[in-house]
Formats: C-alpha cells, sequence, structure tokens
C-alpha cells in the first residue's frame, strides 16, 4: 500500500463509513483504551468515551459529569483517600466553578474598572487565591493555576457577551477536561470549540480517526526520542528497553554540561544545542498528540500543538508550529489587547510592542504563574536565581519574533518564490535561532544566566 | 462603497496576506479562514490594520474581538458597524 495512503487513514472514506457501525465503533473503542493505557491516560477517559460514543449529542453533559471525576483524582493526589476531604474538595471545587461561571453571566454588572479591565481583575483574584493558598486549610487553592487560562478564556468570552444563553455545563467541560491536561489549554475555550466541535456522524467518525493517528503519532516521537536518549546520550531508557547497553555515542545532555561547568570542543556543544532542540520538539509533539488525540477522539477535531516545527522556513513560522495553544494564549490575551490600545504608534513600534507583550510579558508571567511559590515565598535574589535565564529566553524570543514578523511582511509584498536552496538555508537559520535561545530555557537549580553566557561563548570557542 | 464592492476589495488584501498556495477566492463568507489554513493568526493583525487604514475601523471603541474577523462577514460587519 500507498505509505501516504496510509499516513492518511483518517480520511479514507471506506474507513469512516466502518466505523460508524456498531462494530466499527467498538473496535476504535478498544483500540483508543488499549492507546490509552500505552500512554497513560486516566482511567476516566476510556468510560467517558464510551458514554460519548453511545450518546454523542450528550457529549457535553456527560464530560461534565466525568469533570467530577476529575476532579475528585485531582484532590486523590493531594490528600489521598481521605474520603471526607476527597467529597468537601469535590463539592467545593465545582461550587467554586459554578460561582465563576455565574459572575461572568453577570458581566454587565461589574463595576466599570474591572469591565473594563476584566483579565487583570481576574488575575488578580488568582493571586490572592493563590496567597490563600499557604493557610493548610485552603491548600486545594493551589490548583488555580491550572484554571487560571481556561477561566481568561470564560472571561474573555463574557466580556463579549458571549456567555449569556450557554450553561454551565458548556463550560466545565473545559474547565476540568477528563483528560487532565496542562496549564496551557489545548482547544481553548467554548468559543473555538464549539466551532470543531463535530456535529453529525461522519464528522465524529473522521474527528476520531484523526484522534487515533495521534496517539500513534505520540508513540512514535517517544520512541524516536527514547532511540535517541538511548544511542546519542547513553541513557537508560524506559520503552525501548531492548537497545544494547554500550551501544552509544556517549554525548551529555545541555543540562549536564550546564550543570557542571565543564563544556565540550566547539563542535560537540554545536551538536549538543541542535539535538537538545530535537528533543524538546519531539517531547512537546509527543505530549500535545495525546491530549489532542483524546479531545479529537471525544468529538472536537482541532488543530495539532505541533505542527512540523523543524520544517519551519522562519522564527515566527517555527512559533507557530511548535506550540501552538501556548502562543495562540499568548495572541489571545497579550498580542491582540497591546495591540489594539497602541494605536498612536507607528506600525512597526506597535507590532514590536504587542510582541513583546507577549512573547516575552505574558510568556514569563505564565511561567511564573506555574510556579507561585517563587513568588509568595522567595526574596527578589531567590526569585531571580530561577527566573534569569528564563528572562533572557523571553527576551530574545521576542526580539526573534518581532524581527521575523517584519520580515515576513516585507517577503509577502515582494511574492518572490524561493529556491529549495534557499529554503534550507532558512530552516538551517530557524533551528540555529531556537537552538541558541533554548540554551537559557533548560531551568535548573543553581544555574544562572552567567553560566548558560559562558556555555554560549563556548560554542565560538571563546 | 456597497457591500459587493467592499467584499471584492477585501479578497484582494485576503489573498496577499494568505499563506502561500492558499486563496480567499472561493471560501464562503462565513468561514473561519483561520480554521480553513487560509491565514495564520498573525496575519489576523495585518487584516486589523488593513480595516483601520482603509475603513476607519476602531476594534477596541466598537467592542469587536479580533477573532471575529476570521470570516469575511465578520470582516463586512465590522466595516458597516465603523460606518454607522
Amino acid at each position: 500500500m500507498n505509505p501516504g495512503v496510509l499516513a492518511q487513514f483518517h480520511e479514507n472514506e471506506a474507513l469512516v463509513t466502518a466505523v460508524q457501525s456498531r462494530s466499527g465503533r467498538l473496535a476504535l473503542w478498544l483500540i483508543a483504551t488499549l492507546l490509552f493505557t500505552w500512554h497513560e491516560v486516566t482511567v476516566l477517559m476510556p468510560a467517558a468515551l464510551a458514554l460519548v460514543m453511545v450518546f454523542p449529542a450528550q457529549r457535553r453533559i456527560l464530560l461534565s459529569v466525568a469533570a467530577a471525576g476529575t476532579l475528585a483524582e485531582r484532590f486523590l493526589d493531594i490528600a489521598g483517600m481521605q474520603w471526607m476531604f476527597l467529597t468537601g474538595g469535590v463539592v467545593a471545587g465545582l461550587a467554586c466553578l459554578y460561582i465563576a461561571y455565574i459572575l461572568v453571566l453577570r458581566f454587565p454588572l461589574w463595576p466599570a474598572a474591572a469591565r473594563r479591565y476584566p483579565l487583570l481583575t481576574l488575575h488578580t483574584g488568582i493571586w490572592i487565591a493563590l496567597l490563600l493558598s499557604t493557610i493548610p486549610w485552603l491548600g486545594v487553592l493551589a490548583m488555580v493555576p491550572f484554571l487560571a487560562w481556561r477561566l481568561s478564556y470564560l472571561v474573555m468570552q463574557g466580556s463579549r457577551g458571549k456567555v449569556a444563553g450557554t450553561r454551565f455545563r458548556d463550560h466545565l467541560f473545559y474547565l476540568v477536561p477528563v483528560f487532565g491536561g496542562t496549564q496551557t489549554p489545548y482547544g481553548k475555550g467554548l468559543d473555538y470549540l464549539t466551532r470543531h466541535e463535530a456535529r453529525d456522524p461522519g464528522a465524529f467518525a473522521r474527528s476520531q480517526l484523526a484522534g487515533i493517528k495521534l496517539l500513534l503519532l505520540a508513540i512514535l516521537w517517544i520512541y524516536v526520542r527514547e532511540f535517541m536518549d538511548a544511542a546519542v546520550f547513553g541513557h537508560t531508557v524506559e520503552r525501548l528497553t531492548a537497545w544494547p547497553q554500550g551501544w552509544t555515542l556517549g554525548l551529555s545532555r545541555l543540562a549536564e554540561y550546564l550543570q557542571s561547568g565543564v563544556y565540550p570542543a566547539w563542535h560537540i556543544g554545536w551538536g549538543t544545542i541542535y539535538l537538545e532542540l530535537i528533543r524538546a520538539t519531539l517531547s512537546l509533539a509527543a505530549v500535545g498528540h495525546v491530549i489532542v488525540g483524546c479531545l479529537r477522539l471525544l468529538g472536537f477535531n482541532v488543530f495539532r500543538n505541533t505542527y512540523k516545527p523543524l520544517l519551519s522556513e522562519s522564527v515566527l513560522e517555527f512559533w507557530n508550529r511548535y506550540y501552538y495553544y501556548f502562543k495562540e494564549l499568548l495572541v489571545e490575551f497579550f498580542f491582540y489587547p497591546t495591540y489594539l490600545r497602541l494605536r498612536a504608534l507607528s506600525p512597526s513600534s506597535r507590532m514590536f510592542a504587542a510582541v513583546f507583550a507577549a512573547a516575552f510579558l505574558g510568556n514569563m508571567y505564565h511561567h511564573i504563574l506555574s510556579r507561585p511559590d517563587t513568588v509568595i515565598h522567595s526574596d527578589f535574589a531567590g526569585f531571580w536565581s530561577v527566573w534569569g535565564p528564563r528572562f533572557i529566553y523571553c527576551f530574545l524570543l521576542a526580539l526573534g519574533i518581532g524581527v521575523s514578523m517584519l520580515r515576513q511582511q516585507k517577503m509577502r509584498k515582494s511574492g518572490s518564490e524561493s529556491s529549495p536552496l534557499i529554503r534550507v538555508r532558512r530552516m538551517a537559520g530557524v533551528w540555529t535561532f531556537y537552538a541558541i535561545i533554548h540554551i537559557w530555557n533548560v531551568r535548573l537549580e543553581n544555574v544562572g544566566i552567567a553560566d548558560c553566557m559562558r556555555f554560549f561563548l563556548s560554542l565560538l570557542g571563546i | 462603497m456597497d457591500r459587493q464592492q467592499q467584499r471584492e476589495n477585501l479578497i484582494e488584501f485576503l489573498n496577499s496576506v494568505a499563506r502561500p498556495g492558499y486563496r480567499a477566492d472561493d471560501i464562503d463568507d462565513h468561514s473561519n479562514l483561520i480554521d480553513a489554513g487560509i491565514i495564520d493568526s498573525f496575519a489576523l493583525i495585518q487584516i486589523i490594520f488593513h480595516l483601520e487604514q482603509n475603513y476607519g475601523c476602531n476594534l477596541q471603541a466598537l467592542g469587536i474581538d479580533p477573532a471575529d474577523l476570521g470570516s469575511i462577514n465578520g470582516m463586512l460587519t465590522a466595516i458597516a458597524r465603523a460606518n454607522e
């Protein structure tokens, strides 16, 4: 069979028809469940999927019920098997989310200042909740960072008058997704999910097959990464256990060089940073494919999170393809608001300011929100020791994206075609840019800006 | 300028910011151009700038969400509201 046809199996009409039959649906559920087990996805997911496949029209209600189970799982991690705490935590969690929904529903009644800056209002509330989480019996509020950006999508939608007419269940399923997820909301908010929700059996089948494809691709990328770890770095790996011991290039990871302070020869250093970029891309793609795969299996045929970023021909394109939902979050909550407010600036300055608001400020803030302890429990020196390198990373990233955006605009105007050689050269440039700035993105205790800088200079033979 | 003429001008502009190999000529007015892969979310910035410069649309003042400019119909609605 043609490999191209095999890779596009999710668009095969015969297969799409087949998985709509009773036996086809059962087979698809069994395959999905096997893949969930391989990826160690929560045990709730196969049950939720089965119910959604039997009652697709009740998808949101079913996923909202599953949200209670997901909350229970999260509280189980925090509190263990303390039933009173577990039940109380789930009820309190659902009550808090319901209150948040009601507050957003009544957005027109908010004070004028809060209506003018709805996200600032929300995030002030989030930081108050995080401060309160230091009180022992309010420790569950430590879950707030996970909800922060999901609530931001809800509030943003409320501020645009789009929550009126929706029900709590229309929001609960993405606020607490059954598959778990990360602090970055894959699939964004209700608006985006609704646009991509399967409305008929054919669309549902196509979405599910596309989900299976992503779960399979995630396995492939995990094996490629493990192959790299074993064959290049000589690390013991979890899944590729058949790899013969000692068959390795024996290179060190970037983190190991940074921590030891002993740097390799310049050519090995360059090899290390390119390999580190490839490894980071494989890791992110695998995680994103599992999450988006789950969404697609549930009938939300959303974009992939990572889509061939290593083939990007510009810094901007890589940012768009590498971590789509994080980029969308930054664009929506930082880029657009800044761009729309700064009408008085020249077009280039306005764009640069918006890029810095998103890729620098927003990016920093997102990561700081994931470690609120570094703000609440640290002095400035402690805070800087954790975030200093990332500060440089975000600054360089914003600078690169800003320049790339201007170049893209100029290239669009000229409209010239590029030869394959030029395209390869551009890709090499993109790899080099991201590989270099990634040096400041390796989050390690006791590794500061100066250590990263010294490693960078070692690449130049200095 | 009537709506049909505005639409034609918009299509011409959209083709200039579309991703290589894509065109906006045949797309339905209500389809989302980003979801259809014709433009990316950064091309939306160029669309906002185009609407500001050529049609006097101040999105913030009009309370229009940039995401609503994802379709041709959304853009035409923004122009109509700016002219009200």
